[in-house]
């Protein structure tokens, strides 16, 4: 067998000291999905064009499948949906729930990732504003309309605290 | 109220509680569609009602959650004649192995709606009974609110769950009441979706996220072209990539497999696999639209005729005609298809998202020679069906590999696995001839030219699963030939009066595999029949929404829907500078739909969609927001194939890939989408689909009020205003 690279890596995901050894090539989006069994963030296209693979690093919003582990800075903060917020409850995701967003679900924790993050970078958005912001995360279930009115009710929240 | 219904008591049963106490009901939810390849077999329960002591009514659903709402939809109409407490409702996954399938927008309008009904019914029934029983009253004397019943003449109130042990020791009643509509509390009112929350921290379980202890991760390279077969590849070569475990031929293709899904990527850029190809058929898009072409002045097959269309034909000087094209499409479903297979010498265990559960068993069966009895399969949700997830090509893989290797296998396909190996909607041709006399139709043919999903599926796809006897049959080309029927779904079935009319079709084979698509045949018959009676509309110097009245029953539910769309829409009233509006109706899967697309064309010839509005009757409404939802989602399906997406094929191969080249509808695309529900008792009609057909001839007509130019082929390219 043709010899394997592994190097040691440690990771602050989601709030948590994280060590890895892994293939220094391999995407975040494996090494959650594969190594550490993190399954909330999804494989749906590998070349960056679907943002179904979207997380967090340092607070904004990139795809996971493209960003070897490697490329990582040793300060560099991760975060998944599953460390979003610790039940479920970030303002986005209550405001997906209550606007009855998801329908088969599996672009929603990329959907609810770039959101999220956008969010913090412009509280009160446009439809305009929402439409570029989210462009880059494809639903095929056709979920849109409510995504936008789930970010418009999830600002309101934000600003209403 | 409705007389009380009777049915037969073996459809019921009674079981004992997998947690040690309370009321268990167990029912058979069939699908019933033989043409998938189910099997009839002895009667086993599949779906159940459990009453818990502490309340809870726990419901397992025995249809695949794939984003249609089933989860919240189904347990909605138990629940109702339960009249129980829809907020102690909990929802689990059926996964008896006793399951069909989950398409044809059919789980409420065929199956659904009568079994869910009686089976609340029936629930209701034994807990009244035990606390009539309880108190010594008659159960005449009862009435159940929210969980609760209530002894009106001594004021005694009880909860189900106090209930459930003593109605679980009654029998199952012979016959039941069914509530009157007018009385329902649940059932037409909007519930939000049971699977929300999980949907949105991450916790929703999908097959892609199944993990098991010594799981190997694979990927099969399939042939190419279409039907190629096998003839060598350097998997020597690849065997000793890092990470890899082994590297074998299948009959599907190559399989590869490694310790993680990063090896597998990586090792697989460098195999290497020479495929053969002999006597293609129309596998390529040049030689198809060719051929399709030269069937037009061909003999084809009558399905319908009404009056004298020949004579007509012959007769009539002012002949309209013309020619519609529509593009192969994939689905292109969110989650990749995948599976987790665990064969061992003596079980086999499956975790997929399906559509066709039953089927995926008789594969491992096949394969693996084991007893059904040792085959245990997990419905997972699905990321998306669309009805690519019926065909359980794919399982096929994870299960020829797992039994190779006798381990637990997660077989994965790429984005560009999935875009190039799908069962794609057929691209098809549809040739109409009319005449309008006096601002009405005076002639209307429409000659549809498509392959057959069915046929080609039937020999291709399902055979494996079928009784002998239908393959002989099927052999012979008897089922295949009236199957063939299927591509004029929405052609023959037409719902305007006209009269003279000639419904015919031309089946022909490919080797591209075809697949039952959002709308199946419905999708391409109602582009041409509502684009061509815009253009005879405007031929005849008439409204197209008056013309097409004038060929409806006025009382008719497809008048009303028209009617009401062009009244909701502001039809025929000034639009926003430089905005037109398109209509377009169709009736498919049990519901009718309406659409008025709002539309502008840039000077770059760019179309852009500000709003659509939609009026749908379905009959009786169960969940309204999962119409809304599924009316919305068929548009978005829709306008992405109308405006960006098709597939295209060369020499057997498939020359999209990804999200790049097969686009699809993005949020800075999205108009505003407003569904009205047209409301009424009738049977429960489909919503899945029937959404979809309407909105591709809704643009292209607005577009044609916008520029005067008619847009033919799909999906529309600035290249089609020119000239």
């Amino acid at each position: 067998m043709e010899k394997i690279e592994i190097s040691k890596f440690k990771l602050n995901l989601n709030g948590e000291v994280k060590r890895v050894e892994t293939d220094p090539s391999t995407p975040m989006l494996w090494v959650l999905r594969d190594e550490l069994k993190l399954t909330g963030t999804k494989f749906g296209c590998g070349r960056g064009l679907c943002g179904a693979c979207t997380i967090h690093l340092n607070g904004i919003e990139v795809r996971s499948c493209q960003m070897p582990i490697d490329s990582l800075e040793e300060d560099d903060e991760i975060t998944t949906i599953e460390g979003l917020s610790k039940e479920g409850d970030h303002p986005v995701q209550k405001a997906w729930v209550a606007n009855d967003v998801p329908q088969c679900g599996y672009c929603q924790s990329g959907q609810i990732m770039t959101a999220s993050a956008f969010l913090k970078r412009n509280n009160s958005p446009s439809d305009d504003d929402i439409n570029n912001a989210m462009k880059m995360n494809i639903c095929r279930c056709g979920t849109y309309q409510r995504v936008r009115k789930a970010i418009h009710s999830a600002s309101e929240e934000i600003n209403n605290g | 109220m409705d007389s009380p219904k009777s049915f037969s008591r073996r459809d019921f049963l009674k079981l004992g509680s997998v947690v040690g106490s309370g009321l268990v009901i167990g029912f058979h939810f069939p699908f019933g569609n033989k043409l998938m390849g189910a099997e009839v077999k002895e009667f086993k329960p599949n779906t159940f009602i459990s009453v818990l002591p502490d309340n809870r009514i726990i419901i397992s659903v025995a249809k695949a959650e794939m984003g249609q709402g089933i989860w919240t939809s189904l347990p909605m109409i138990i629940a109702e004649e339960m009249e129980a407490d829809w907020s102690n409702v909990e929802i689990v996954q059926s996964n008896e192995p006793d399951f069909f399938g989950t398409g044809g927008s059919s789980s409420i309008s065929r199956f659904g709606w009568k079994k869910m009904r009686e089976a609340g019914a029936i629930a209701k029934h034994m807990l009244v009974k035990a606390a009539s029983l309880k108190w010594e009253v008659s159960d005449k004397d009862c009435e159940v609110k929210k969980g609760i019943i209530y002894h009106k003449p001594s004021g005694k109130s009880i909860s189900f769950g106090l209930l459930a042990d003593q109605a679980s020791k009654l029998k199952i009643p012979r016959k039941v009441t069914l509530k009157d509509p007018n009385n329902y509390t649940i059932i037409g009112y909007d519930k939000l979706r049971t699977d929300s929350f999980i949907k949105t921290n991450g916790t929703a379980s999908y097959s892609m996220d199944i993990d098991i202890a010594g799981m190997v991760y694979a990927m099969v390279e399939r042939p190419s072209p279409f039907g190629a077969k096998y003839i060598s590849s350097n998997l020597k070569e690849v065997k000793v990539k890092p990470g890899i475990i082994d590297v074998f031929e299948t009959p599907r293709g190559v399989a590869i497999v490694g310790k993680n899904t990063w090896s597998v990527i990586q090792a697989r850029k460098s195999l290497k696999v020479k495929w053969d190809k002999k006597k293609p058929v129309n596998n390529d898009s040049d030689i198809y639209q060719a051929h399709m072409l030269s069937l037009i002045s061909e003999k084809a097959k009558a399905v319908r005729k009404e009056g004298s269309p020949k004579k007509v034909l012959k007769d009539t000087k002012d002949l309209f005609e013309a020619k519609y094209h529509l593009p192969f499409q994939t689905h292109a479903a969110m989650e990749p298809l995948n599976c987790v297979v665990d064969v061992k010498n003596d079980s086999c265990e499956i975790w997929v998202g399906t559509q066709n559960a039953n089927n995926a068993i008789d594969r491992a069966h096949k394969i693996t020679g084991l007893d059904k009895k040792k085959i245990k399969l997990n419905l997972t949700f699905l990321g998306g069906g669309f009805g690519r997830k019926s065909f359980n090509d794919w399982i096929d893989e994870g299960l020829y590999i797992s039994h190779k290797i006798k381990k637990p296998t997660k077989l994965i396909w790429l984005r560009e696995d999935d875009t190039k190996h799908g069962f794609y909607r057929p691209s098809s041709l549809h040739h109409m001839v009319g005449a309008i006399h006096e601002k009405k139709i005076h002639l209307w043919k429409h000659k549809v030219i498509s392959p057959d999903v069915v046929g080609q599926q039937m020999v291709y796809q399902y055979g494996a699963s079928l009784p002998g006897i239908a393959k002989g049959i099927m052999s012979l080309g008897i089922i295949k030939g009236k199957m063939s029927e299927i591509i004029t779904e929405g052609a023959k079935k037409i719902n305007y009066d006209f009269p003279n009319m000639l419904i015919e079709m031309k089946p022909f084979e490919t080797d591209v595999p075809l697949g039952f698509w959002r709308a199946v045949y419905d999708s391409q018959n109602a582009f041409a029949n509502e684009c061509f009676i815009d253009e005879l509309s405007y031929e005849g110097g008439i409204d197209p929404v008056k013309l097409r009245l004038k060929h409806l029953d006025p009382s008719s539910r497809s008048a009303i829907v028209i009617k009401k769309a062009a009244k909701v829409s502001g039809w025929g009233k000034k639009t926003k500078a430089g905005h037109s509006q398109g209509f377009a109706y169709h009736h498919s899967f049990g519901s009718h739909v309406a659409e008025v697309a709002e539309i502008s064309v840039s000077k770059s010839n760019k179309v852009k969609v500000h709003k659509v509005t939609c009026v749908v009757d379905c009959g009786q409404t169960v969940n309204p927001m999962t119409i809304r939802a599924q009316m919305q989602g068929a548009i978005v399906y829709g306008l992405g194939a109308t405006l960006k997406s098709e597939i295209t094929v060369q020499n057997g191969k498939v020359n999209q890939s990804n999200y790049d080249d097969y686009e699809v509808l993005r949020m800075n695309e999205m108009p505003q989408i407003d569904v009205h529900i047209i409301k009424n008792n009738e049977d429960p009609g489909g919503v899945g689909e029937p959404g979809l057909p309407p909105i591709a001839p809704a643009i292209t007509n607005a577009v044609f009020a916008a520029t005067g130019k008619r847009i033919r082929k799909l999906p529309i390219s600035p290249k089609d205003f020119k000239a």
